[in-house]
């Protein structure tokens, strides 16, 4: 039987064991000069990115996500600036390669919900929306989840999905208790949810919790003015001008509360007469804001209601005056309000009082 | 007596050198892609002064060009040809001062920033790998020869990472027969260097592309022009290469060493103003596969880098080809691409899509490998969706590169060198000649004397024929059996019909009736059905086989 040929075995384990360990000490120099290099790309363009410079910043990001594949954050940082440079579909490529790899991933999926609803995709932006709130978050997940949660309630109030905001403010509320930022922009989308009970309830909870808070009482006001309890809102403003006796706004926020008080005809103690006097005159603001929108007096149904409106201010009654005669004054303002179409009535000025007698009587 | 025992030592040899040539290359394959790579890195980093981008390719090409002239001589072009004469002239030798000659020229040349690529060198250094080892290993050399699609497939499995392609590219360009024996051993080392390259290097595909998918179906039809305009591209640039390479065979071979340098300043100059036609380029071939893309620059770059390849590889570089042509498939497809989707965005994909398609294109034109090509593209890319439209450019292109340039590149190239190498239609040409265009009906007849049978074989000059009852085939007879049964007054002719009988069938080929004549004794062969071995169909005899050939045969004296 012939030998085997041990020198040429030694010299192939010798070669195999030498080229392996060059290999790998190669390898090593490339990954760490190409992490390097995909550092300073990334660094650079995330620089560029919060100077607001997204298209300066796309080359760097574009350029460090394709050295280190592997690194997720530079694949999504580089998709989140081409989705503010406005290129929206390499961003969603770019974003569903991340996810075809980890479905879970939180901050893919948040990128994704962003996409979906500028492309007014909003089923898909709903679902992503969920899917970042309770995917995966490597830094800080509690934080992400409860910001990506405030972030869909803000994208619900966009949409004036009231319903499905205020199911997103209920559990964002209790997360609110620890966080007095949280908590006012909670206060302040109970708003936008059309709930202005819940948002005077937030906050007072804010009141209760930091009493010295001049914001609070702001805020508060705002939220008893659209909830109707006009004098609770002076009570508001006027501790806020306790606490800033300077504050411009917040004396003609309290000026417009008294304004809203003596125009409101709704509360029990006032006599007939007054009643009737406040309906006119509720009629009258009424009448003067539809006048003042183009859309509303070319509306076939305004007109005649204009003209009864005309009558009814221009009418003396004689003697006591009957409750129903106020109430029948109130029913032709609220006819005539909404006659006016909701575009007319949404464009209508802060300082307006009719808006929220309006929403009071229609609450009432 | 003792040969069996020999060859099955051998076999096993070579078995369990096919898992060390894999592990080899792969290693050796590896350092050269880093090497290259960092070293390039080093040479003309992004963002560095214009005059490095011309600087380093002269020098490159410098000094490649005088070892190549002075030491290393059979190291010169991409490798493929070289690896082939090895194949076919020279039992499988290539020696390991070629092989190191080209590890270290392509090393010098490629990180230069040479526009040549280095699948093909890898190729040529995994082949002398298997080479050396073999005859290091006293294998015969006919087992070195079969070792050598075996160092390709290993090292085409590492260069780009497609184990499956590396294997099909072995037998269907190296060895020209997708069934070769060999096709086990080829598996073995591929799977082994892809092992090895995933240990040192991780598992990523060669290029990251977007999932892309057929937007429309008409798309179809643009995928068609790209073959058109892909298969185009391919023709000129093997017509360039070719004609550059002649001009430069012209020039007296004393200073040979000087005519790389032609090359290298040629695509320093292109790189002063496009740094992106240096090196293999597959960062931009990245980009381009992303989408990135702007149509009137990667038109631009397509045709600078089918100049700069062509000049480079002609003037006598050392590198290859197989990624230049994928960079120039990437560009065509990228512009045809990108001008449809301007067109058609909504019937279209992004020109990403188009990009990856054109580089399956071109590799189908230029190299004319397209079940390759296909595999390679999807193993790159690892993207599924896109292969139907591939799979039809590839077609398309390899039609119009066909029709345009008839003689695939490595064939002229060895034409070139004065070498001619068993090319695709040869064998096709002789795979097709079947055992039906020879046959005949010559047979005796059972019921015949042994003096009537002598006579009609010497009447028809064989020296044996088939013993028929009907269209029942009984047996042979030869001659010599026919004398001794006439010689004992035997009647009618007698056979064995238990004693097996060596036949063909019709849609056999011509070579095994020859083999089999060769390995029976016999110059006549029954023709037999597939569906029953006894039912006689004709006669094939070796004066019809030699005539099929186009051969006079010589009768017997």
């Amino acid at each position: 039987m012939r030998e085997l040929p041990w020198s040429s075995i030694f010299i192939v384990a010798a070669s195999i064991v030498a080229l392996f360990t060059v290999d790998r000490m190669l390898a090593k120099v490339e990954r760490s000069e190409v992490q390097r290099e995909a550092n300073l790309e990334h660094h650079s363009g995330l620089a560029l990115l919060a100077a607001g410079r997204a298209d300066a910043a796309l080359p760097h990001l574009s350029r460090a996500a394709s050295l280190a594949r592997s690194n997720r954050d530079f694949r999504l940082d580089f998709a989140e600036a081409l989705q503010r440079a406005g290129d929206r579909d390499q961003a969603e490529t770019e974003v569903r390669d991340v996810l075809s790899i980890d479905s879970n991933d939180g901050r893919a999926n948040l990128l994704m919900a962003r996409l979906m609803a500028g492309a007014s995709r909003s089923a898909e932006a709903d679902a992503y929306y969920h899917r970042a709130i309770y995917g995966a978050w490597y830094r800080d997940p509690n934080a992400k989840r409860l910001q990506t949660r405030l972030e869909l309630a803000d994208y619900l109030a966009r949409q004036n999905r009231q319903q499905e905001l205020l199911s997103e403010l209920l559990v964002l509320q209790d997360a609110a208790r620890a966080d007095p930022a949280l908590a006012r922009r909670v206060a302040q989308l109970f708003l936008e949810a059309g709930s202005p009970a819940g948002a005077v309830q937030a906050w007072r909870d804010i009141i209760r919790a930091s009493p010295d808070d001049p914001d609070g009482y702001r805020g508060l006001g705002e939220a008893e003015l659209r909830a109707g309890d006009f004098r609770s809102a002076e009570a508001a403003y006027l501790t806020l001008l306790r606490h800033r006796p300077d504050d411009e706004e917040a004396a003609k926020r309290f000026r417009f509360a008294e304004t809203l008080e003596r125009m409101d005809p709704t509360p029990r103690r006032l006599s007939s007469a007054e009643k009737y006097r406040r309906s006119t005159a509720l009629l009258v603001a009424v009448r003067d804001s539809v006048a003042a929108c183009p859309a509303a007096t070319s509306n076939a149904d305004t007109k005649p209601l204009m003209d009864q409106s005309e009558q009814a201010v221009k009418a003396r009654p004689r003697g006591p005056v009957a409750n129903e005669a106020s109430e029948s004054v109130i029913t032709l303002a609220e006819r005539l309000w909404n006659s006016a179409g909701a575009d007319c009535r949404s464009r209508q000025r802060p300082e307006d009082p009719v808006p929220l007698l309006m929403d009071k009587l229609k609450g009432s | 007596v003792n040969a069996a025992p020999s060859r099955d030592r051998e076999s096993q040899t070579a078995l369990i050198l096919s898992i060390v040539i894999g592990a080899l290359v792969g290693l050796v394959v590896v350092a050269f892609i880093l090497l290259t790579g960092r070293l390039a890195v080093r040479m003309y980093p992004p963002g560095s002064a214009a005059i490095r981008r011309v600087l380093f390719p002269v020098l490159g090409a410098l000094v490649s060009g005088y070892l190549l002239f002075k030491y290393f001589p059979e190291a010169r072009g991409s490798g493929i040809p070289q690896t082939k004469f090895a194949l076919f002239l020279r039992d499988g030798y290539i020696s390991f001062r070629t092989t190191a000659g080209k590890f270290l020229c392509c090393s010098a040349s490629l990180a230069s920033g040479i526009a040549l690529g280095r699948e093909g060198p890898s190729v040529h250094i995994g082949a002398g790998i298997a080479s050396v080892l073999a005859r290091r290993f006293g294998l015969s050399p006919a087992r070195t020869r079969e070792l050598i699609p075996v160092g390709c497939s290993a090292a085409l499995a590492a260069a780009f990472n497609t184990p499956i392609a590396a294997v099909l590219f072995s037998l269907e360009e190296i060895l020209g027969d997708l069934h070769a024996t060999v096709l086990g051993s080829a598996v073995i080392s591929s799977a082994t260097a892809w092992m090895v390259l995933h240990l040192i290097l991780g598992d990523e595909p060669l290029f990251h592309v977007p999932a892309y998918q057929l937007v429309n179906p008409t798309e179809f039809l643009i995928y068609a022009v790209l073959g058109v305009i892909g298969g185009l591209g391919s023709v000129a640039f093997v017509k360039l290469l070719l004609a550059i390479r002649i001009w430069f065979r012209k020039l007296p071979s004393g200073t040979a060493w000087a005519y790389p340098v032609a090359g290298g300043l040629l695509v320093g100059l292109m790189g002063w103003f496009m740094p992106e036609v240096m090196g293999v380029g597959y960062d931009y071939v990245e980009r381009v596969l992303d989408g990135d893309v702007a149509v009137k620059t990667v038109a631009l770059l397509a045709v600078m880098k089918i100049v700069a390849t062509a000049s480079c590889y002609g003037s006598g570089n050392a590198g290859g080809i197989f990624g230049p042509a994928l960079f120039i498939g990437a560009t065509i497809g990228g512009a045809v691409g990108g001008i449809a989707h301007h067109l058609f965005p909504a019937w279209t994909a992004n020109p990403g899509a188009y990009a990856l398609v054109g580089m399956g294109t071109a590799f189908a034109g230029i190299v004319r490998t397209p079940l390759t090509s296909v595999i390679m593209i999807f193993e790159m890319t690892r993207d599924y969706s896109i292969i139907v439209p591939l799979m039809i450019s590839n077609l398309v292109a390899f039609f119009v590169s066909y029709k345009l340039q008839r003689q695939p590149i490595y064939e002229a190239l060895a034409h070139q060198e004065g070498v001619f190498l068993p090319g695709g239609e040869d064998r096709e040409h002789l795979a097709r000649m079947q055992v039906f265009e020879a046959m005949r009906t010559a047979c005796i007849r059972e019921d015949a004397s042994p003096g009537a049978a002598l006579e009609q074989l010497a009447a028809e000059g064989h020296d044996s024929l088939p013993v028929v009852e009907g269209n029942r085939l009984i047996g042979m007879v030869t001659r010599a059996e026919l004398e001794a049964l006439a010689s004992r007054g035997a009647t009618p002719v007698a056979v064995d019909a238990n004693a097996p009988v060596p036949f063909v069938h019709g849609d056999q080929p011509l070579s095994l009736a020859l083999e089999k004549m060769g390995a029976s004794g016999l110059d006549t062969l029954p023709v037999v059905s597939r569906a029953d071995l006894r039912e006689f169909l004709g006669t094939v005899t070796l004066p019809d086989v030699l005539n099929a050939y186009g051969l006079k045969h010589r009768p017997r004296v």
